[in-house]
């Protein structure tokens, strides 16, 4: 497995489409922040910040992940891989964590993002419960990838299946905000009040408190009275 | 003109025939339409987490409204595939223009992208809660048309760019796209943006088509949208220009130096 992890590094290195989440998600990060911002709700930075991680982890153990077995198909070397003593299960499984784990780069990249371009920073009250969560996550991701490697090297257009299956489970994962957002389930639990986040009084999202200098004072637009960036600093 | 035109379909049908080659009606309409659909409605659902009744049409509308250049902007693909092909030396060698094929070899992914954001344009928005009157949708659909040609025209300018790099494919696609979807207007306004970018979001397609279609949409004649229609078909003509140019160069350089294996 680690030897297969290696590899997978190794190859990842060379290939700038597997590096493509690093080019991505800096501009993911900052779609999701002008929206809060411009919204004026800084208590959802949070999820402007965690979700180009969560985005780029589905992506990239859906996309290199998922396709690992057909690429060994495509290279000639499943027959090899068929005939070694080592468990296949184990190779994906070693390849699909050292995806992961070039996913999880993107989760402190988007906080650097955050702080360097936009002065955002997030203050992490519970740094061993979301290093828990996010490495649970991971593996989980993992686990599901490898499901995906199996599945798909099934398929004759692998790229059809990645490609229909992002953004409905972006939603339906819970990216950005729980399925709860969506409009059926807003008109279920009662309208937009039951979507975490919204400015109520109860306080903040329990992952974590967005602290950001000049929070709540956005300068205004000359023209349109909206927050612009890069935001005022107390 | 004629033979121009006479290759340029004819890559054009080279192009169609890989789409159906992958899609079939079936697998279009459930999966690839509905992943746009998801797309934007994942983009509305931000708007429902923090923005009001206007945030979320602003994003609504801006979201349908980029899957145009989103599909226009696969040509980077189609030409990367001619590029992995090999077929770079046939094309340098033949009579007809190689320039005129590769800009003519995603062609229809303009029409995709277009019936895409129309139905996404029709569709999501009353689930939202948010009903678009159809006659003022069916007003943008010449400014989608526009925004997709210029999209296009952006599109080729990567693609060229690609054809001496073709391992460089998707990231330019996807920082391609994404780059729009970030400072164009798409999700805030420009002048959300410090000046510089905004100067950079002045250059890209959809930025004016875009507002064409938010001032169709809020009721506004033709007079409120024509400025920013010629706008949005200036700045493709300045990409098609820059395409035009890169290709060229590329073309050149490669018969001068013999570089026509891949990559």
């Amino acid at each position: 497995m680690l030897a297969a992890c290696r590899l997978q590094y190794a190859e990842s290195r060379r290939q700038p489409a597997h590096l493509m989440a690093l080019a991505t998600t800096p501009l993911f990060t900052a779609m999701f922040l002008s929206i809060t911002l411009h919204a004026g709700d800084p208590r959802a930075v949070v999820y402007a910040v965690i979700a180009p991680g969560l985005i780029n982890l589905w992506f990239l153990s859906l996309d290199l992940g998922g396709e690992s077995v057909s690429r060994e198909r495509w290279q000639g070397t499943l027959e090899l891989l068929f005939a070694a003593p080592a468990s296949l299960a184990a190779v994906v499984f070693g390849r699909v964590l050292a995806v992961a784990g070039l996913a999880g780069l993107t989760f402190l990249e988007a906080l650097l993002v955050a702080r360097i371009g936009f002065g955002v920073t997030l203050e992490i009250r519970h740094g061993v419960l979301l290093a828990a969560a996010v490495a649970v996550t991971l593996f989980a991701m993992a686990g599901t990838s490898t499901a995906f490697a199996g599945l798909l090297v099934l398929s004759r257009e692998v790229l059809l299946f990645q490609n229909s299956l992002t953004y409905p489970f972006y939603i339906l994962g819970g990216c950005w905000c729980r399925s709860a957002c969506s409009p059926g389930g807003c008109s279920r639990s009662g309208g937009w009040s039951s979507c975490p986040g919204r400015p109520t009084s109860s306080g903040t999202p329990s992952t974590g408190r967005p602290s950001r200098d000049g929070r709540g004072g956005w300068p205004s637009s000359p023209s349109s009275g909206r927050p612009r960036w890069p935001p005022a600093r107390r | 003109m004629t033979a121009a035109v006479r290759v340029l379909s004819q890559s054009a049908r080279l192009g169609i025939d890989d789409f159906r080659s992958v899609y079939t009606w079936r697998s279009w309409l459930a999966g690839w339409l509905l992943r746009m659909l998801a797309q934007v409605a994942f983009f509305g659902s931000i708007g429902l987490l923090v923005g009001s009744r206007a945030e979320i049409g602003y994003l609504l509308v801006g979201n349908a409204v980029v899957l145009v250049c989103l599909e226009a902007t696969i040509v980077v693909i189609s030409v990367s595939v001619e590029r992995f092909q090999g077929t770079l030396p046939l094309f340098a060698a033949s009579p007809a223009s190689p320039m005129l094929v590769y800009l003519g070899r995603g062609l229809h992914w303009m029409g995709t992208g277009l019936a895409t954001s129309a139905v996404t344009l029709t569709l999501l928005p009353p689930l939202f809660g948010l009903p678009l009157s159809p006659p003022r949708v069916a007003a943008c659909l010449p400014v989608l048309l526009v925004i997709a040609v210029s999209s296009y025209c952006y599109g080729s300018f990567l693609a060229s760019l690609v054809a001496r790099f073709p391992q460089f494919n998707w990231l330019a696609l996807n920082v391609g796209y994404l780059a729009i979807m970030t400072v164009a207007g798409v999700n805030v306004p420009v002048d959300f943006w410090p000046g510089p970018v905004q100067a950079v979001a002045n250059l890209l397609p959809v930025t004016h088509g875009l507002l064409a279609v938010r001032r169709l949409l809020d009721g506004g004649g033709l007079a409120a949208a024509a400025p920013q229609v010629a706008a949005e078909l200036l700045v493709g003509a300045g990409w098609l220009a820059a395409s035009w140019l890169s290709y060229r160069r590329f073309f050149r350089r490669s018969r001068v130096t013999g570089s026509f294996d891949v990559g």
